[in-house]
């Protein structure tokens, strides 16, 4: 009967039971997610992190073709907010930076936020943000081998020139932007203020050296293709450099030199690793190539001739959304029918008008980077007159994408098949690199920097490599005559801007590059179109009378050609950041 | 503010009629006394028998809500507990509850607002309850009894106790009442005439001068007779496929009693609701009818094991079958709510089903034809408690250990069955289209499964010394919800409450509590919360106590610290860094990516529970010992609030926080109640009046600084939709001229004219403003009335329903440019021009909808004050008339007592603002199934 007493301590005993075995109830770990100690306490997984951030690197074939502008990366392009390149007549982008729309309220008063520019900025410090992960926590993966010791060198070279990348991207269009270099928490001060310029490039010039210390010149097996690399590093920091000693900036703090400039472009050279590829039009062609510093590796999904500027009747989608536009056209030398030198075309210049597209006269880059009338496309012959297969009247509504009687060709194979569109077979491009830095580049640099530093006949640091030897390797890759030792500096750098507008269209170099040189007013000129009548004899009358694009408006202050405006909603989350010349005082309605 | 004010204005005028109906009812000078549970002398013992005297707390009893003869218990309490607004959304057989908030709606918008639910202490669902399983249902409302529940309790509580046996003799008790639905609130649709007329105006508006139906087909619409109804049909789709009314019964026998050893109550219930379809195969065995067939079961066991000892034992479970034609409940409506009356006719002349190449949707085949859908739900709860007195350590101890289990299994399944349709020409040859197939193997259509354990332990003291009373409670609870893919949903509770009283006068009352959730960080998963509370019971001093004017008089008043853990997302563990799979990327010359880690979520270590201060101050008397009064104001202030704070976290973080507990909402709100007992002779009456008025307003919510006033969500009510305000209709071009661009597409005379609330010029996105609360009422009020004389008795219930807005369907107006058609709302539109026949028809100045229309026009479907409208209401809401058979007879036939009854649930609109539709929900027949009004009779059995 012992037991019938004791029961009375039965409840008092599965209470105690009850409060004491509770406490660990709460501890529910997730059982799908990993933590940052799992990812970073495993090798494989801290590799996996570390291709991730090769994400961030967007390339000009813009994610467009998917129908959204999320965190475009092709946003520059598509802006065409240099005089050389036109957008299609409905595009949003265009319409929404020269119209002001980086302050319009959308639905919802989400103003600000959804624009172009404003993702462009979240997008850089996403980046930047998951970089910065790395770059605190790889040192707690373990390491077995000295294979690995060497991997993990390598792969955090090459985050910090991905971090330098994207701070580049950042300070090319708005100038000192806030420095993060470590990752935010939630309790972390969120607002810093902006950086002045030369801090910026400094740290942009510093994480390039970091990298470039602990990358090698090439990668170490051919499946890692589109990795960075120690020459990529090195041209960043000269591509940083030579932004700084620009005009521009160079008047506003930056405390960079041309020498500094020349200096970096050289080491790049010596490095001996890049060439330039005989052919022009290899070069955006074939992946990889020996001109290539860096790039993106661009998916076949992108389809960017697909989208961008093919005519339907091409196996394209006619949405046309690039065209040259006559003023760019100009930019292209001809040979001179006396001298035999290729020299500037002239538009009151009977015989240059008589050839202007004669192939054998007109430098080959003009041929080799887009189609005109008459030109030869995958066997056909375009005709950009009125009845003609790509005049006004030949594509219905569409005409109208196909506006300034011009069309890039320069990213697209006319020779692999790559299925068909609309009926018409679709010749194009397999897989594309989408260019960051190449070669040519490097050398119109130094060409630039070193004529601005010493004239064309310098040299940097007594090498004996020249600006004019610089551009001439250019030149005659091109075919064209090289430009004579006699030439003043003045001429000279007139000549190497030109020569980059030709050599590098549609890479997103012109749309900076006028930036930097602090000359945003050559995008406030009327821009023309060429529209051709066919005579009844067959003969052409060209007139290049007709401005393009009724949606090209003009800002009302001219500071507003040089820097991006910070998104007014990031403004008033960071009270700290100071808005861009030029648009502090636009107000939102 | 004017509106606010208007709208205050309209309240009272509709109070005063309200008052006159109600009052109208009173017989004079009969007086009773009152017995009504939570009168100011009570002691109410609330969960884990934790006792109050100072505390907020609505009471009703079961008995109560036998008297509604809804499925869904939720749908009777709006209108029996002060403090409860309701809103039901529709009529689904099995599944048409209502939505309810205690004290209105006290978070963000978006957020938790839902009280917490107990039924015996544990987590369950009383919805599916019968009403004679309750013995109880408590409404806690202030901080005094809801700290307890640490950071669940902001919301409120409800809890429900079910019926337990009395010692004594058998009792046995047998509820059978049937009765019929009937759908109300449904669109009057015009026929193929009508249409017809109304679609030539539309066509004309759009440009087309030549009528789309010429006069002779018109003609042909007009006389449905031979041929016409082939040729040119004209189809009532509500007269011709919903049933004027649908069966619904409920039984249940409840048998209890017990010894001093054991008591026991045990009930077997059994309700079915049928659908409206009329073509619906009707077999038992293979039904396609809209119904819901549930079977309640309950043993409440009580074993006294010694003097001390006693035990709880529940067994509960509730089977549920609900069934619908297979191509489900809301495409029959959707066809009978948008099919045009002209489309096909319902049977060809050969008796084939009519239909077109592109329409295969005649709803005899979708109600008969297309197969069925089956779900079984399948609940189950179990309890076991003891409690032991530990009177030999010291009297007035007691503990207490429970565990329940509630488990809920869903299976469903369907058949599909397809069939052909025959379209008829002008000839009347017909052509098919489709295939007939008989039914199908059956696919599984749901399978789930989740439940919830949960303990608690109380020890209890309870005693009094002299004048000086205590009652002290130190309790845990854990719970645990285990839904089988995920880790399991857990809280876990600590607790301690004291309730003092001195000379049964003074009261004190606190409570404590350290709650957790496994959502949060470690070592930051438990809040401490806590309430203070004070009752005075000033009729018992002695100015007061000779009284005969004021017989009862008591004065309470509580604050505290409550908590609210309720997401707004299914995201969990917002406070951990989490990472994933991410893309990779496509090294090298194939285009194949290497796969790669991202960081998917960036972590909130402050992530946090809603915390909610609330101030409760009340007052309860009585007056002549007749008449009882009770007055709450209450404050409830919240911070900490789920809300994002992207407009106010920089992009340089670099990534994004999906909610941070940033928001802020103050509410506020009144509580009154007026009742009336009285008793003379026979007769006997209780009337009751109730009012919940709650109001609150955005302090804080993340949104972005410096919007213009209109577009601000702070400062205003957290609740409602976002919508323009609708400035009627454009006149003319004149008018178009003189008025701001509109920006939401193309628009002329007749289209909708909106204000310019920023005042830039334009009307756009940002002229938006927040319209009121959709659905949720500001005022709640409710009368009831209950009346006996001798063996007769009467309940009325009559509930208001002020200050609200709901969504007006396009389908009560013109849906063609959506795909429907037209119903009478579209006699209301705007239309200036001289008809063929030379008569002009200007409807300008009384037009209620824009000009018809046949596309859809971006400008006039903008959400606005037109499609969003002031719904005030009054319903009758229930009406029960019961007559109880002599006592003189029961003795001839052997029963305790019959009582046979009648009621009705919905019966009526007195009073309806918007006039379209049901006002309580105007969508609901368009969107679900329609709303229905119930009348039903029976017998009450006593053995």
């Amino acid at each position: 009967m012992n037991s019938i007493k004791n029961i009375k301590w039965l409840i008092p005993f599965l209470f105690t039971i009850l409060i004491t075995s509770c406490s660990d109830f709460l501890d529910r770990a997730p059982t799908s997610a990993l933590n940052q100690k799992q990812v970073f306490s495993d090798l494989q997984l801290t590799r996996q992190y570390q291709i991730d951030l090769y994400q961030t690197l967007r390339s000009g074939f813009s994610s467009f073709v998917n129908g959204d502008f999320t965190e475009s990366w092709g946003y520059d392009l598509i802006s065409n907010m240099d005089d050389y390149c036109m957008g299609s007549k409905n595009d949003n982008s265009t319409f929404e930076l020269i119209s002001g729309g980086w302050m319009n309220r959308g639905e919802n008063a989400n103003w600000g936020n959804a624009f172009e520019v404003a993702r462009r900025w979240r997008f850089s410090y996403q980046s930047i943000r998951a970089i910065n992960i790395f770059l605190e926590n790889y040192k707690y993966a373990p390491l077995a081998t000295d294979a690995d010791r060497i991997e993990m060198n390598t792969m955090v070279g090459e985050a910090y020139f991905l971090r330098a990348h994207h701070y580049f991207e950042l300070v090319k269009r708005w100038g000192g932007v806030p420095l993060v270099y470590k990752v935010v928490k939630a309790s972390d001060d969120q607002r810093p203020p902006r950086a002045d310029i030369k801090t910026c490039i400094d740290s942009i010039v510093s994480d390039c050296n970091k990298g470039a210390a602990l990358m090698d010149t090439v990668v170490s097996s051919s499946q890692w293709l589109g990795r960075a690399t120690k020459g990529a590093a090195m041209g960043l920091k000269a591509r940083a450099l030579i932004w700084g000693a620009s005009p521009y900036w160079s008047t506003r703090g930056s405390g960079i030199s041309w020498q500094d400039a020349a200096k970096a472009a050289l080491d790049v050279i010596n490095l001996n690793v890049y060439h330039l590829m005989p052919n022009y039009r290899d070069v955006f062609l074939k992946t990889f190539n020996s001109e290539i510093l860096y790039c993106q590796n661009s998916a076949p999904k992108n389809m960017w001739d697909l989208y961008m500027w093919t005519p339907n009747f091409l196996g394209g989608l006619t949405y046309g959304n690039f065209q040259p536009t006559q003023e760019f056209v100009d930019c292209y030398e001809i040979k001179d029918n006396v001298t035999g030198q290729y020299v500037n075309f002239d538009r009151n210049n009977p015989d240059h008008m008589a050839n202007m597209y004669n192939k054998d006269r007109r430098d080959p880059r003009f041929n080799q980077s887009m189609i005109y009338n008459g030109a030869n496309w995958q066997g056909i012959t375009c005709e950009y007159y009125t009845g003609g297969n790509l005049g006004y009247q030949a594509v219905g509504s569409m005409a109208a994408y196909f506006y300034t009687g011009y069309c890039f060709t320069k990213y697209w194979d006319e020779n692999v098949l790559v299925g068909t569109v609309n009926g018409v077979a679709r010749k194009g491009n397999p897989l594309l690199n989408w260019i960051f830095l190449r070669y040519a580049d490097i050398l119109l640099m130094y060409a630039e920097a070193q004529n601005q530093a010493g004239g064309p006949n310098s040299s940097a640091n007594g090498s004996g490599i020249t600006a004019l030897w610089a551009i001439n390797q250019v030149r005659e890759r091109a075919g064209i005559s090289d430009l004579p030792s006699s030439i003043s500096q003045a001429d000279f750098d007139a000549k190497v801007r030109n020569e980059r507008s030709v050599e590098l269209c549609i890479e997103d170099q012109r749309f900076f590059d006028v930036r930097r040189w602090g000359i945003g007013d050559v995008l406030a000129r009327d821009l023309h179109k060429v529209v051709a009548t066919k005579n009844l004899d067959g003969t052409f009358v060209y007139d290049f009378s007709q401005t393009v694009g009724p949606l090209r408006k003009h800002y009302d202050n001219p500071d507003q050609y040089i820097l991006y405006p910070i998104n007014i909603e990031e403004i008033q989350r960071n009270p700290k950041l100071t808005q861009n010349p030029g648009w502090q005082d636009i107000i939102r309605n | 503010m004017m509106m606010k004010i208007k709208n205050n204005l309209s309240i009272y005028k509709h109070l005063m009629s309200f008052g006159f109906i109600v009052l109208s009812f009173i017989p004079s000078g009969v007086f009773g006394q009152t017995d009504r549970p939570g009168s100011p002398d009570s002691t109410i013992t609330i969960g884990y028998n934790v006792k109050t005297n100072t505390a907020a707390i609505s009471v009703i009893r079961g008995s109560e809500l036998e008297t509604h003869a809804t499925d869904n218990l939720s749908n009777a309490l709006g209108g029996l507990l002060t403090g409860i607004s309701a809103q039901q959304m529709g009529g689904v057989p099995g599944s048409d509850g209502s939505n309810l908030w205690l004290r209105g709606f006290r978070t963000l918008s978006g957020g938790a607002s839902q009280p917490l639910v107990l039924v015996d202490n544990a987590p369950g669902d009383y919805t599916m309850l019968d009403p004679n399983e309750i013995e109880t249902i408590k409404v806690l409302k202030d901080a005094a009894s809801t700290a307890i529940y640490g950071q669940r309790g902001a919301n409120g509580v409800i809890l429900v106790t079910t019926k337990r046996g009395k010692a004594g003799r058998m009792s046995i008790k047998l509820d059978a009442q049937t009765g019929f639905q009937e759908l109300v609130g449904l669109p009057t649709f015009l026929n193929s005439y009508e249409y017809g007329k109304l679609f030539n105006e539309a066509k004309f508006n759009e440009g087309s001068p030549i009528p789309f139906y010429d006069d002779a087909t018109l003609a042909k619409y007009k006389d449905q007779t031979g041929n016409n109804i082939y040729t040119n049909p004209s189809v009532d789709y509500i007269g011709q496929f919903l049933k004027p009314n649908a069966p619904i019964q409920r039984y249940s026998l409840n048998i209890s009693g017990g010894s001093s050893f054991a008591k026991y109550s045990i009930l077997l219930g059994v309700m079915d609701q049928q659908g409206f379809y009329k073509y619906a195969v009707e077999d038992p065995k293979y039904s396609t009818n809209a119904s819901s067939t549930r079977y309640n079961m309950r043993t409440n066991l009580d074993i006294q094991i010694n003097k001390r000892l006693s035990v709880l034992f529940n067994l509960s479970g509730q089977i549920a079958r609900n069934k619908s034609p297979f191509v489900g409940n809301s495409t029959i409506w959707s066809t009978i709510m948008h099919e045009l009356p002209n489309s096909y006719p319902i049977f060809t002349p050969t008796g084939m089903l009519g239909g077109t190449s592109t329409k295969f949707n005649n709803p005899v085949g979708l109600m008969s034809r297309s197969g069925y859908q089956e779900v079984n739900n399948r609940n189950m709860q179990a309890m076991l408690e003891a409690t032991q007195q530990l009177d030999f350590i010291t009297k007035g101890l007691t503990i207490t250990v429970s565990g329940a289990y509630n488990g809920f299994n869903t299976y469903g399944y369907q058949k599909q069955q397809s069939f052909a349709v025959y379209s008829v020409d002008a000839n009347l040859v017909q052509t098919k289209f489709g295939l007939d197939k008989p039914l199908s193997d059956g696919t599984d259509l749901s399978n789930d499964m989740n439940y919830t354990t949960s303990l608690w332990g109380s020890i209890n003291y309870d005693r009094s010394f002299g004048d000086h009373s205590l009652q002290a409670t130190v309790m845990t609870y854990l719970d645990q919800k285990f839904i089988p893919r995920y880790s399991p949903y857990v809280n876990l509770n600590y607790g301690a409450t004291l309730n003092y009283g001195f000379l049964k006068r003074y009261f004190l009352g606190g409570s404590l509590s350290k709650s957790g959730n496994d959502n949060y960080a470690p070592g930051s998963r438990f809040g401490l919360f806590y309430s203070f509370s004070g009752g005075w019971d000033v009729h018992k001093e002695s100015f007061l106590s000779e009284s005969n004017i004021l017989t009862q008089l008591k004065i309470r008043s509580s604050y505290g610290l409550v908590g609210n853990n309720g997401q707004v997302s299914t995201q969990r563990y917002l406070y951990q860094t989490q990472y994933t799979t991410g893309e990779g990327y496509p090294f090298g010359t194939t285009y194949s990516s290497t796969s790669g880690t991202v960081e998917s979520q960036a972590g909130n270590p402050y992530f946090t529970w809603e915390k909610s201060k609330q101030f409760n101050i009340g007052i309860d008397g009585g007056l002549f010992n007749k008449v009882y009064f009770s007055f709450d104001y209450y404050t409830d202030n919240r911070f900490d609030m789920l809300a994002s704070p992207m407009n106010k976290l920089p992009d340089i973080f670099g990534s994004t926080l999906s909610y941070t507990n940033i928001g802020k909402v103050n509410s506020k709100g009144i509580e009154a109640v007026l009742g009336v007992n009285e008793k003379m002779g026979d007769f006997r009456l209780n009337m009751e009046l109730s009012a919940t008025f709650s109001d609150n307003k955005v302090i804080e919510n993340g949104e972005v600084n410096g919007l213009s006033s209109n577009l601000q969500g702070i400062g205003k009510q957290s609740f409602g939709e976002w919508g323009l305000k609708s400035l009627g209709f454009f006149y003319d071009a004149a008018d178009i001229a003189n008025s701001p661009v509109q920006k939401f597409g193309t628009y002329a005379p007749g289209d909708v004219k909106y204000a310019d609330l920023n005042h830039d010029g334009i009307i756009d996105g940002n002229d938006k403003t927040r319209l009121g609360g959709t659905g949720i009422p500001n005022l709640f009020t409710s009368a009831n009335l209950k009346l006996s004389f001798k063996g007769f008795d009467i309940g009325v219930q009559i509930v208001g329903l002020f200050n609200r807005e709901v969504y007006i369907p396009l389908e009560f107006s013109n849906a063609i440019p959506n795909g429907g058609k037209l119903a009478v709302g579209a006699y209301s539109r705007w239309a200036n021009y001289t008809d063929q026949n030379g008569n002009v028809v200007d409807t300008r100045s009384t037009a209620l909808y824009p000009r018809l229309l046949t596309t859809v026009s971006t400008n006039n479907t903008q959400n606005s004050t037109l499609n969003i409208k002031e719904a005030d209401f009054i319903r009758l809401k229930n009406i029960e008339i019961g007559y109880t058979l002599p006592k003189a007879w029961m003795k001839a036939i052997k029963l305790e007592s019959i009582r046979l009854f009648c009621n009705g649930y919905n019966l009526a609109l007195l009073y309806d603002q918007a006039k379209i539709g049901d006002p309580e929900y105007p969508g609901a027949p368009i969107w679900s199934y329609g709303k229905t009004r119930i009348l039903s009779f029976g017998a009450s059995l006593n053995f």
